[in-house]
């Protein structure tokens, strides 16, 4: 199994979670070992599974990086040179404020940033991130202008944002949820199509008049040009790991949203993913 | 008293002799991991992750943190006897440590990086007991724009590390600064000198070239040199430091602990940083900073100080805000996740045995590393009489298995040799290899938060000055480049406005 981060990240994490599933529920018998092979925003994990072409052995496990790293063609394979085993959750996000910011609702936000455009600040992980193309998304809808600062790691935005640094940012819900309970930081809004399972209270983008939807698809996918059998040998495996206690655990504690498609369903999810990202990524000018 | 009652809980946590046994394996397995080039803390830390499940959660973060402050003490090991750092917070004590070692002293640079280790860690365990909670507020409140500054006030240190001549130092720190900027932009997301090798798309890896430019050059330095083919003849004496040693350390270990825990609870800058700050720091404070470099005590001591309370400085923000400041913080936060605990600002209330548990076992670990380390220091140190030729071979092995395994990339093992190649020559003709390394990895950083502060104040400049803490430190970096001028001038009884024979006066 190869991962595509370095050894101890949340990619890394799920890699080991989904390995560790499959063996101990003897799902797979044969011992799933983990290779990290991080760099390139994915790009040399890619090109590492796109050379075991044919080889039912290596299943790799896959996040929005998997699309963006080729779109800004910094990767020469795609989604396309690979077999899409299964898409297995995804992550949301919110619009996260410090507690004592004068807005407690987005339509606050979008009225403070049209009164003084650029004057808030959001914190964002690279261009291309799935926050950032919430940002520019929702300038978009909302017809607002935000002052971007472009940062390194999402812990280091929640960093910024409780140091005052930059005044909004948007967040997994499992990052800030310990600090929402803290009372540092207020929720305003989540950019998914429905409220999340334990955070009824918080209204969607759409609630609030803005249809801005982006969300982080966790897959695992396989080298090309396996027999019809070994790829559904992989979906059959992949969906018992969803259905099993342990899994279940691994989504609540992270707070992701389960949402479980295999063979052709993981397919088409991930070809419209891959369509939508393309657009926003032109839209941040970094498409090639 | 709350605290007292704390300190009670956690060494009640701490003192069973299940956790004792935890912080002890986590001690050993951290030295050695320290000591092995290449598998650094972080990785350290996340390959022994899948282990701890199942363990109470307490045992399983103390013994993590113990694999954390260990590798601190053991990448003092190879750093000393064989050049090569053992992990990427072990680089500034090569350049004094390895001299030290030269000179048959290997003992008294091991003996007192550990004493420094342990008085450091202490007292960094000391800081996060008590002032745990404020400084994680003031570490935050650094924005880009304070770090831009602590950067350039790191990198105006580059002319301190130089040798004989300050002009090859700062060229081979715009050398650094230059091959920083290899890899994808910070902000924009364009690749930038890559050449199309995804290889080079996060920039050159700090380590492999380190350990080319210090272990494989160093290799290729003395095979080059027939009449030395065993170049550590000098006797190993004086295995403990003495009372001199203790002299000359004294203030070092002081000032690097104090910098090392608050430049270590700041997230974003780590060990690694505050071991070169804290070298910088005492060099330009030295009596004597022209031997800095030589083999000199103190040399070993502040970085060694620095990294180790900066390793107790990391745990600030991750406890008090679940905010991870390094690398192994990181995984550290994916672990106490993985065990069912909600990382945060309400951790230290809901998990007390957890937080005070951890603080109480870091005394217990410090001394066990103390205890550990002060006797195999000249276990360590006899390992240079093993004769040169047979330590060749074995130390080339150590060091590319250690740079190969970081990644599993062989292209790393190639960026190692050629700055091997590359270091050997620069030794060759003088020029200091340190403020290459400084600046690699400084420059990107500073890079970074310059830029950041920039899209902060949309473009305007006034940033760097209207922000108190930012004005300061830039102003001491300004003091630092221009004081030596002036004093220079001053020397010459009549002021010339022309720098040029300045520079060609040093770089004779």
């Amino acid at each position: 199994m190869v991962v595509q981060a370095a050894p101890g990240g949340g990619s890394d994490i799920l890699a080991r979670t989904v390995g560790d599933i499959l063996n101990k529920e003897r799902i797979v018998e044969q011992p799933i070992a983990v290779v990290n092979r991080p760099g390139g925003s994915g790009a040399i994990a890619y090109a590492y599974l796109n050379e075991k072409k044919g080889d039912p052995h290596f299943i790799a496990t896959v996040t929005a990086s998997y699309l963006t790293t080729a779109i800004q063609g910094q990767s020469p394979v795609s989604y396309r040179d690979f077999s899409n085993h299964a898409v297995l959750a995804v992550d949301d996000f919110i619009a996260v404020v410090r507690a004592n910011a004068p807005y407690s609702t987005l339509q606050e936000l979008v009225d403070a940033a049209k009164a003084a455009p650029n004057s808030i600040r959001v914190g964002t992980t690279q261009v291309g991130s799935s926050d950032s193309i919430i940002e520019l998304r929702l300038e978009q809808a909302a017809g607002i202008e935000l002052n971007a600062v472009t940062f390194n790691s999402a812990g280091e935005v929640n960093a910024a944002l409780l140091g005052s640094s930059v005044d909004l940012a948007f967040a997994n819900p499992g990052e800030v949820r310990e600090l929402i309970r803290a009372r540092r930081l207020k929720q305003l809004a989540v950019f998914a199509p429905q409220r999340l399972a334990g955070f009824e209270d918080l209204p969607t983008a759409r609630d609030a008049g803005y249809d801005v939807n982006v969300e982080q698809f966790r897959g695992v996918v396989g080298p090309a040009g396996l027999t019809p059998d070994q790829q559904l040998y992989w979906q059959n495996a992949l969906y018992r790991m969803t259905e099993t206690a342990g899994w279940k655990d691994y989504i609540e504690k992270n707070t992701l949203r389960p949402l479980v498609l295999v063979g052709q369903d993981a397919e088409q999810y991930i070809a419209r993913e891959s369509a939508q990202l393309t657009e926003a990524l032109k839209g941040l000018g970094v498409a090639q | 008293m709350d605290l007292i009652n704390n300190i009670v809980l956690g060494f009640s946590v701490a003192l069973t002799p299940q956790n004792i046994f935890f912080a002890f394996v986590g001690a050993l397995i951290g030295t050695i991991i320290g000591a092995l080039p290449g598998i650094g803390p972080s990785a350290g830390v996340a390959l022994l992750l899948p282990v701890t499940f199942g363990m109470h959660p307490a045992s399983a973060i103390i013994m993590l943190a113990g694999i954390y402050y260990g590798a601190m003490y053991g990448g003092t090991i190879t750093s000393v006897l064989i050049n090569t750092p053992g992990e990427s917070a072990s680089v500034m004590t090569t350049l004094d440590g390895y001299q030290m070692a030269a000179k048959g002293r290997a003992g008294a640079a091991l003996g007192m990086a550990a004493i420094g280790s342990f008085i450091a860690g202490t007292a960094g365990v000391l800081a996060l007991m008590l002032a745990a909670p404020p400084l994680a507020e003031v570490a935050i409140s650094f924005g880009p724009p304070e770090y831009f500054a602590l950067m350039v006030l790191g990198l105006t240190t580059l002319t301190g590390l130089t040798g004989a001549s300050k002009l090859k130092g700062l060229l081979m720190g715009i050398v650094g600064l230059i091959l920083g900027t290899i890899g994808i932009d910070p902000i924009l997301g364009n690749a930038r000198f890559t050449f199309g090798n995804p290889n080079l798309a996060d920039g050159l890896d700090f380590l492999p070239v380190a350990v080319g430019l210090f272990g494989i050059a160093e290799i290729l330095g003395n095979v080059d040199l027939p009449t030395r083919a065993e170049p550590i003849k000098a006797k190993i004496t004086g295995l403990l430091p003495t009372r001199q040693d203790w002299a000359d350390s004294w203030g070092a270990i002081g000032r690097g602990t104090t910098l090392g825990f608050f430049v270590g609870a700041l997230p974003g800058a780590g060990a690694t940083i505050a071991s070169f700050l804290a070298y910088g720091l005492e060099k330009r404070i030295s009596k004597r900073p022209e031997r800095f470099g030589t083999g000199i005590i103190e040399g070993v001591a502040a970085p060694e100080s620095a990294n180790n309370a900066a390793a107790a400085g990391a745990l600030v923000p991750l406890m008090v805000l679940g905010i991870p400041g390094s690398a192994t913080t990181a995984v550290m936060l994916g672990a106490l996740t993985l065990y069912g605990l909600q990382p945060g600002p309400l951790l230290m209330d809901l998990n007390p045995d957890v937080f005070w548990g951890l603080v109480a076992s870091m005394y217990v670990g410090n001394v066990m590393l103390l205890i550990l380390n002060l006797p195999l220091a000249p276990a360590f140190a006899s390992i240079l009489r093993v004769p040169y030729s047979a330590l060749v071979p074995i130390i080339m092995g150590i060091a590319l298995v250690g740079v190969y395994s970081v990644q599993n990339s062989t292209f790393d093992l190639g960026v190692a040799l050629a700055f091997g190649i590359i270091g050997y020559a620069l030794k060759r003709y003088g020029y200091p290899s340190a403020p290459l390394v400084l600046a690699l990895v400084l420059g990107p950083l500073m890079e970074r938060a310059f830029r950041q502060s920039l899209q902060m104040s949309q473009g305007g400049f006034g940033i760097f000055v209207t922000r108190p803490v930012t004005a300061f430190f830039l102003l001491v970096a300004l003091i630092v480049v221009v004081a030596p001028l002036v004093a220079w001038f001053r020397s010459r009884g009549r002021p010339i406005p022309v720098p040029v024979p300045e520079e060609r006066q040093v770089a004779c």
